[in-house]
């Protein structure tokens, strides 16, 4: 057992890799609409490898195109402003992530969690006419806490990873009952820590436990739903991946009829290999 | 990427649109790369269109061997286990196998 302080886990989050300063950038500017096109544009080429990552991703079935995005203007006048920062912001932080070394820790499943829960939100929030780029990176983000938490301290995160296999639980209760702490807590600390808005880090705190201040559907909500339909459909492609528990608050909240379930699942999975591919590639 | 055009009513394995659909006045209804749902197809046969260009890999997916029904709700009993042992709701347990086995909702 390796209890972690609260302290311990925010220093060893401040440890961890700094974003790139477009990445930093790119997040401040989610949700504002005053960025140009150019500007955004010169933002993303100052760092190349974001620059071909998000490319690869605007030519990826997931915006459908049907000719080729050679360029970062062509980019954002056929994608636009606010899809081509959302996917410049996902390509950042899966390049910046991409670390560490925790016995047991499956890098490409988690990932790989992460894009059908990013799709699945991104759907959801369509569906109940929310902010679709926000969803996308709150989903893309959900779990981040596991990755800081196993990446900052390896050898307790594998305590967690045994635990879990030995007594088939909850991630979520391993991790509270080996740490003290679990990836909601470390994934709201994180995102703090990398200047997210307030309404993404607390969505992200609150996706196990979502809350809404209205009857209507919150980000947490949205997230909460698509984790657990993100687990449902399989996509992980994890012989021992474990649904978790469904809030009924949120569920009813978001008042999904199976209709509606079923065009969010064939969304996600339509786009899901190509999106793996062009992100984690 | 090839393409082949398809009657409204051959489409109901859904498809994925190679070109455009434009309305009468030439605007862009659906972009290529559409993925047509149901409801779509439904919304295009309303507005009289009969043939569409789709891309060819969804066509030949299409007659794929159906999904083998009790592999499906076994590995939906294991992904929901703690839904089943804690006794907690889940809807997503009853909605996933009749998606995964592509029966009428």
């Amino acid at each position: 057992m390796t209890r972690l302080s609260a302290q311990q886990v925010v220093a060893g989050v401040r440890d961890l890799p700094t974003l790139p300063a477009v990445v930093v950038e790119l997040i401040e500017s989610l949700g504002k609409n005053d960025i140009s096109a150019g500007e955004l544009a010169v933002k993303i080429s100052h760092d190349q490898a974001l620059a071909a990552k998000t490319l690869r991703l605007a030519n990826s079935s997931f915006y459908g195109m049907s000719r080729q995005v050679t360029s970062l203007a062509d980019a954002t006048a056929i994608l636009g402003l606010r899809t081509v920062r959302c996917v410049a912001t996902a390509a950042g932080l899966a390049g910046v992530m991409s670390i560490g070394s925790c016995k047991g820790f499956d890098f490409k499943a988690f990932w790989r969690h992460s894009v059908a829960t990013a799709l699945c939100t991104r759907g959801l929030a369509r569906a109940r006419r929310m902010d679709e780029e926000t969803a996308f990176v709150v989903g893309l983000l959900h779990d981040i806490g596991r990755l800081a938490l196993a990446s900052c301290f390896p050898a307790a995160y594998a305590q967690v990873i045994a635990y879990q296999a030995a007594h088939d639980c909850l991630p979520l209760d391993a991790e509270r009952f080996v740490l003290g702490t679990d990836h909601a807590v470390a994934g709201a600390l994180i995102t703090e820590h990398w200047r997210f808005t307030p309404a993404i880090v607390e969505a992200i705190r609150g996706h196990h436990d979502p809350f809404s201040a209205s009857d209507a559907a919150s980000l947490g909500d949205l997230v909460h739903i698509a984790d657990n339909i993100a687990h449902g459909l399989d996509l992980s492609g994890t012989p021992d991946d474990i649904v978790p528990p469904l809030s009924m608050d949120a569920w009813l909240r978001l008042a999904l009829d199976e209709g509606e379930c079923r065009e969010i699942f064939h969304g996600t999975e339509s786009q899901y290999e190509s999106v793996c591919q062009a992100l984690l590639a | 990427m090839s393409k082949i055009a398809v009657g409204i009513d051959e489409l109901a394995g859904g498809g994925v649109l190679a070109d455009p659909v434009c309305g009468p006045q030439g605007q862009v209804l659906l972009a290529a790369g559409t993925a047509l749902t149901e409801r779509i197809i439904e919304s295009l046969r309303r507005l009289g269109i009969r043939t569409l260009m789709i891309e060819t890999p969804a066509v030949a997916e299409a007659p794929r061997s159906a999904p083998d029904a009790q592999h499906v709700h076994a590995r939906v009993r294991v992904l929901f286990r703690h839904a089943i042992r804690t006794g907690v709701v889940n809807p997503l347990m009853h909605f996933i196998p009749p998606y995964r086995l592509g029966d009428a909702p």
